[in-house]
């Protein structure tokens, strides 16, 4: 398969218009401008609209009035950005709106730098939005799982109409790597119908009605007890995550995103010294993959958490070992990306 | 004042992750080995990240001036560029300028071209055959325009940087030869030969020392 070079931003791009994406709203911040840079030369020429909203929540709103329609759309931010989106983000999710969103995280909180962070895991996984909601968050780790992952993601979000988060950072967004695509060129699919979306019914059927508002609360219960069926199932069948070196690893060190390539290069250095060492990445942080850590750490005597963060992940990690197990956590904050010789001095001093 | 021959500044320019700022590196490394006194200077307005500025300490062991505008200090949105090209051409042998790697990127020569044309130039443009809006001669020469018309400037030379990341092998550069002596067709600019080592790395391949 032909090898292109490009950036994560730019390969997001274009797995979304060969996904068949055909809305990309956004407004500009640094590191994903490339993301609307490409949809603003490309899009056009596979009959979809790129558009630049006036702010960050007017462009989540268009995406919430063009998920509406049955079409397959998308937007991108970085921190700041996704603060502002967080209100449509919890629309759409209580409308059951299918759409991709992308998150390139940088240093906060506030404006914070523009340098890569992995500050906003919480915000990620916890409240992209108020209310009771669960939503599927992947975390890729490489220019090649950015594509596969926002390929997929266009799928999960219609099979189970919910909003996809693609949660990167900076370096993901800015590195560059060779990356191949599936196809040659864009394959046209011919767009999905779906029963539920308004798209002008010309009275030959019922009316759809897309709102969050549900002031019944029995109404409302039995929405949110739906949709929390639908997020298990999603659970049973998309969680995802890649352990290395785990079944005689005494220390299990587990991080996601750019953070766990830094970590696959300090166990491998940790390797050479003899130290029993392996790794553990969550391709999804949302749902948590509970039992595929369990497993990995089955003969852990440690655990490690490294993030670019104070420490978010780590709370994930410890419930699912429901603290059977010794977690420590190391982490670099505003911007900063630790390296591989930083991490093997804290695993030597594990030991 | 004696007449220079080879012309003090060299613009590095190229599409974005051609490989721009690792050529610029070992550009700068190769004049001061060679014994002459080099500045370097980062213009890129729009990458954030994997700039010239990142290797200031490989700079300061080799003797080689750096001078960065403050957005490549790493943490601002709005880039400012401050630069002296005129006291810095004069105060040493070879000024290199490492410019933003598209048009937009480009245009923040214009602001220096009265001193550009002034001391005389040569302008590197860097091509990757494997990136993105640059994989065919006809689109690198394409873009080698856009760069020329924002800059108000002509390249001089070509450098054919052909890589594949880290899958790079003897193989992948090998095959660029057909697409660098296509552009080399098209252009009528010389090639330019340059051994270079890997100083741009991500972070995880980078050791502390």
């Amino acid at each position: 398969m032909k090898k292109t070079l490009m950036k994560g931003n730019e390969a997001v791009a274009e797995a979304a218009i060969r996904a068949g994406c055909k809305c990309y709203f956004g407004y500009p911040i640094t590191p994903q401008n490339e993301v609307g840079a490409y949809m603003s030369a490309k899009l056009h020429q596979h009959g979809g609209v790129f558009l630049q909203a006036e702010s960050e929540i007017a462009a989540i709103n268009m995406v919430y009035g063009c998920a509406a329609t049955g079409t397959r759309c998308m937007t991108s931010s970085s921190s700041p950005g996704i603060s502002l989106k967080t209100e449509g983000i919890s629309y759409m999710a209580g409308a059951d709106l299918p759409a991709v969103i992308l998150s390139v995280q940088r240093g906060g909180p506030g404006l914070g730098t523009i340098q890569p962070s992995q500050a906003d895991y919480f915000q990620t996984t916890r409240a992209l939005g108020h209310g009771d909601l669960h939503l599927p968050v992947f975390a890729p780790y490489s220019v090649q799982e950015m594509v596969d992952v926002t390929t997929k993601a266009f799928d999960i979000a219609e099979e189970y109409r919910t909003p996809v988060i693609i949660l990167a950072d900076g370096l993901l967004g800015q590195m560059m790597e060779p990356v191949s695509f599936d196809d040659e060129e864009v394959i046209e699919k011919p767009e999905k119908t779906f029963d539920w979306v308004a798209d002008g019914h010309m009275g030959k059927r019922k009316k759809n009605i897309i709102t969050s508002l549900q002031i019944e609360s029995e109404e409302l219960e039995q929405t949110i007890t739906a949709r929390e069926k639908r997020f298990e199932k999603l659970k049973a069948n998309h969680t995802q995550s890649e352990s290395v070196n785990c079944d005689d690893a005494d220390i299990v060190i587990a991080a996601y995103g750019s953070a766990s390539r830094v970590v696959q290069s300090a166990m491998e250095m940790a390797r050479e010294e003899g130290l029993k060492v392996g790794t553990f990445r969550p391709v999804t942080i949302s749902p948590f993959p509970v039992n595929a850590i369990v497993k990995a750490c089955k003969n852990a005597k440690k655990v490690l958490v490294v993030e670019m963060s104070l420490g978010q992940m780590v709370d994930d990690v410890k419930m699912a070992l429901e603290h059977k197990i010794p977690v420590e956590f190391y982490g670099r904050q505003g911007g900063f990306v630790p390296g591989p010789q930083e991490i093997l001095d804290v695993v030597r001093r594990l030991k | 004042m004696c007449i220079e021959r080879v012309p003090k500044i060299t613009i590095v320019t190229g599409h974005y992750g051609a490989g721009k700022t690792n050529f610029a590196v070992n550009l700068a490394l190769s004049v001061k080995k060679a014994g002459e006194s080099v500045k370097i200077a980062d213009l890129d307005i729009v990458n954030p990240y994997f700039r010239t500025a990142e290797y200031k300490s490989l700079f300061k062991k080799n003797g080689v001036d750096l001078i960065a505008s403050d957005f490549a200090a790493g943490s601002v949105d709005v880039p400012a560029i401050n630069l002296d090209l005129k006291g810095a051409v004069d105060r040493s042998d070879r000024v290199i300028l490492d410019v933003g790697g598209d048009p937009e990127g480009a245009k923040v020569l214009g602001r220096f071209s009265p001193v550009i044309k002034e001391y005389g130039y040569e302008m590197i443009y860097v091509i990757n055959r494997y990136r993105y809006l640059t994989q065919s001669a006809g689109q690198a020469v394409e873009l080698m325009r856009l760069i020329e018309d924002s800059s108000g400037l002509k390249c001089t030379a070509l450098f054919n940087n052909s890589h594949l990341g880290e899958e790079t092998t003897a193989a992948v550069i090998a095959e660029s030869k057909p697409f660098a002596e296509e552009v080399v067709r098209i252009t009528g600019l010389k090639l330019i030969e340059l051994p270079v080592k890997v100083y741009v790395k991500p972070p995880w391949q980078l050791t502390n020392n």
